[in-house]
This record gives C-alpha cells, structure tokens and sequence, in this order.
C-alpha cells in the first residue's frame, strides 16, 4: 500500500496535472450584471431527484416516531393535544396523528367486514350517529354545589422561546431552540421558509427542543427557522426565527 | 456574514475571480468529475453568495464556494440520473450521463471519483487548493476533527484503490 507521504505526494501531482482551470476574464463584469439583475444564484435547487423515495421515508421518520412514542407511553394528553391535527411539510405528505378516540386496530379491521373508518377529522368534527338510547351522549354536567370555592384560575402564562439557533453547515443541519413556560412546554412547532417551505415538531433533548434538517436532500440556501412553543394548557409563545445559509458540508 | 463582509467581495470580485476563480472551478470539475458543469455552478454560488450572503462569517471563501457550487453539481447530476433513466426505458441513451471523468484520464483522478463526496470535497481542498486542515474547517464551518476523520477516510481508500490500480497496470 502507498505510504503516506508518497500517497500525499502522488494525489498533489496527480490532482495539479488533470486540473483544468477556468478562464476568468469578463466573469466578474458578469457576475455583477447577474447580481444587478436580481438573480439569486443557487437559492433555487433541485437537490432532490425525481425518484429519490428514501427521501419521503426520512422524512416520515421523525412523524413516526412521535407516533409511537405518544401511543406506547400511553399519554393522552399529548394525543390530545395533537387530536387531529395536521402538520403539513412541503417535503412529505401531510401527517394526521389520530384521536385517542380512535381504536386504530379495530378501525383497521372494519373495511375487512364491510365498514368504512372514518377520518381522524369525522371523528373529531362529527361524532357517529346512534340509534341505541343508551349510547345517547350524556347530558352537560351541572355543579352539584353552587357555593364550594371556584376552581383555581387555568393556565394563562404563554411560553416564551428565548433562542433559536442553526448549526448549518453537518449533515443534517442541526436546529435548537429553548423555550420555557411557567407550567411547562409540551410541544415546539418549527417552520421553515426561504428555498423550502414546511413544519415540523421539534425533540426534546436534553433540556433542549431540537430538529434535524435533512440538507443533504433537501434544498439548500438561505432559509429562516421559527420556532413557537406551547404548553399543556395550549398557551403559544411568540414565534422567535433564525436565518441562515444551509448548506450540507460535512 | 456581514454586509460589511458582503460588500467587501463585491468590491474584491475581480481580485477573487483573477486568483481565486480558476483554482475553484478546477476543484468543483475535479469533486464532481464534470469540468463542463463546474464554471456554471461555481458562477451560481458566487451570485448566490452575493445576493443572499450567509449570515455566518465564511472565512475561506474559496473553500465555501468549492462544497456549494460542488454540491450543485451533485444536485444537476442527480437529475440528469433521473431523466437518463427515464429515458432509458424508452431506448433512447444519454451519452453526457456517461461522462464522469471526462477529459481526466488520471489514475488518482479516478481513485477520487470512487470517494464520497465529502471525502472528495476535503481532497480536492487539501490536495489542489493547497488548504491546511484547519483552513478547511474554518472555511466550512466545521471542527477539525471533522475534517481530519473525512480526510482519513479518504486516504486510506485511496491508498488501497490506487495500490489495486498498480497491480493491475
């Protein structure tokens, strides 16, 4: 095998004699004149090729853990939370984190006996009709005593979001935000805008709410992150952003 | 990146393009094995950089310019994959897909074009710009370890590929 110095050696000549440098007389004059124009240079990228499917299942990934996590915890209050909703990422289809009300196997298994499931949104906007009286949704409950005490205040304390910073240059590009709340901060929603588009829901790691961009596949160039933090209580912090060149370097 | 920085470059373009350019665009033709798409996408980055400047300093501006323009290439490449293989199914060949490496017979040249792109990126960078380890992840924003790993990386394959390719010579 070669040693290193003959290794190095060989790569600098070998390099240095197959180079084919360019020409740049007017490139400068040309540039400018492409500036002036308004073009914007590699802000506009086509990284992902038609094809490429890896790239929708990375970006499922983080989705699918959150999933799991809330479904095998058992935690229902962040389901709740989620109930229905729908995050929408440019980069992948949009992800619908179902009700807890809904019994996924059972749903699963009714189109195999006629039924139809119904969508997290029915579910949520409309529930099923029934014709047994004993299913009939029960009656809005009364205070059976009028004089005990009034129950404490609900939270009404945002959460703030003190910093948002990119790390832009690894491969994925690293996105960590602190937030803080008075109660606690049960999710950070990260949006994203400049050469791409889209949402997603930020980890907790360490103290630290974090997201990993998938530069290497997704477009890169100038983009700004903003982050929004909520609580249990669903209070919103104010959306805090950081903008930077993402490029996928190493 | 400061505007002050910024303005700077636009003021130093010519000094960049008469030192700078042609080493850069021989670096970006020799990551991504296509010389005829380098001047293009080195172009690119310079009037991106310069219309929407990173905030972060860049240091090593040749460096900078080297991975983004090369990783516009790798973006073009990628396509041009896509269209060939559509194209394929319907019979017709696409003779430019073929054309890595082109016009750079060189042994070395074809033992780098087996690397990784980050391999090959931090290659061309110490090898044919003549950057130092720590140049390069100043440049890139990266720790030196990071570089160190990648350029280790590459050596050691290409140690191996260019030993095999003597053999057989």
């Amino acid at each position: 095998m070669a040693d290193g110095n003959n290794l190095d050696d060989l790569m600098r000549r070998g390099l240095t004699d197959a180079a084919q440098p360019a020409d740049p007389t007017g490139v400068a004059d040309a540039l400018r004149a492409r500036v002036d124009g308004g073009d914007a240079g590699v802000t506009v990228s086509s990284s992902v090729a038609p094809g490429w499917g890896g790239l929708a299942v990375r970006s499922w990934l983080p989705w699918v853990t959150v999933v799991a996590v809330a479904i095998v915890g058992g935690t229902l209050g962040a389901l709740a939370f989620f109930g229905g909703s729908t995050i929408e990422s440019t980069d992948a289809r949009p992800v619908v984190v179902e009700s807890p009300s809904v019994d996924s196997q059972s749903c699963a298994e009714r189109p195999a006996a006629g039924g139809v499931c119904p969508t997290s949104e029915q579910l949520v906007d409309s529930p099923a009709p029934s014709d047994d009286p004993s299913e009939a949704p029960p009656a809005p409950e009364t205070d059976p005593d009028p004089d005990r005490a009034p129950a404490p205040p609900s939270d009404t304390t945002p959460p703030t979001v003190q910093q948002v910073s990119i790390d832009s240059n690894p491969c994925p590009a690293v996105i960590e935000a602190v937030a803080s709340d008075n109660v606690g901060v049960t999710q950070v929603t990260l949006s994203w805008s400049g050469v791409a588009t889209g949402s997603a829901a930020m980890s907790l790691v360490s103290g630290t709410w974090r997201y990993l961009y998938d530069s290497e596949n997704l477009p890169e160039g100038t983009m700004t992150f903003t982050a929004v933090a909520r609580d249990a209580a669903g209070n919103a912090s104010g959306p805090m952003s950081a903008t930077d060149y993402v490029v996928c370097v190493l | 990146m400061s505007a002050t920085e910024t303005t700077r470059l636009q003021v130093d373009l010519d000094e960049f393009v008469a030192r700078e350019y042609p080493k850069v665009v021989a670096a970006v033709g020799m990551i991504t094995g296509s010389p005829r798409d380098a001047e293009d996408a080195v172009q690119d980055a310079i009037v991106g950089y310069l219309a929407n400047p990173p905030q972060r300093e860049i240091r090593n501006l040749a460096a900078w310019i080297t991975v983004v323009a090369s990783n516009r290439v790798r973006d073009v490449q990628r396509s041009r994959g896509a269209e060939s293989r559509a194209l394929a199914t319907v019979g017709v060949s696409d003779e430019s897909v073929d054309s890595v490496v082109e016009g750079l017979d060189v042994d070395v040249v074809k033992a780098l074009d087996q690397l990784p792109l980050q391999q090959r990126q931090v290659c061309v960078l110490h090898y044919l710009l003549d950057q130092s380890v720590q140049t390069i992840a100043e440049g890139l924003g990266v720790s030196e370890g990071t570089v160190k790993t990648q350029l280790h990386r590459a050596r050691t394959t290409l140690a191996r590929l260019i030993e095999r390719g003597n053999h057989r010579g």
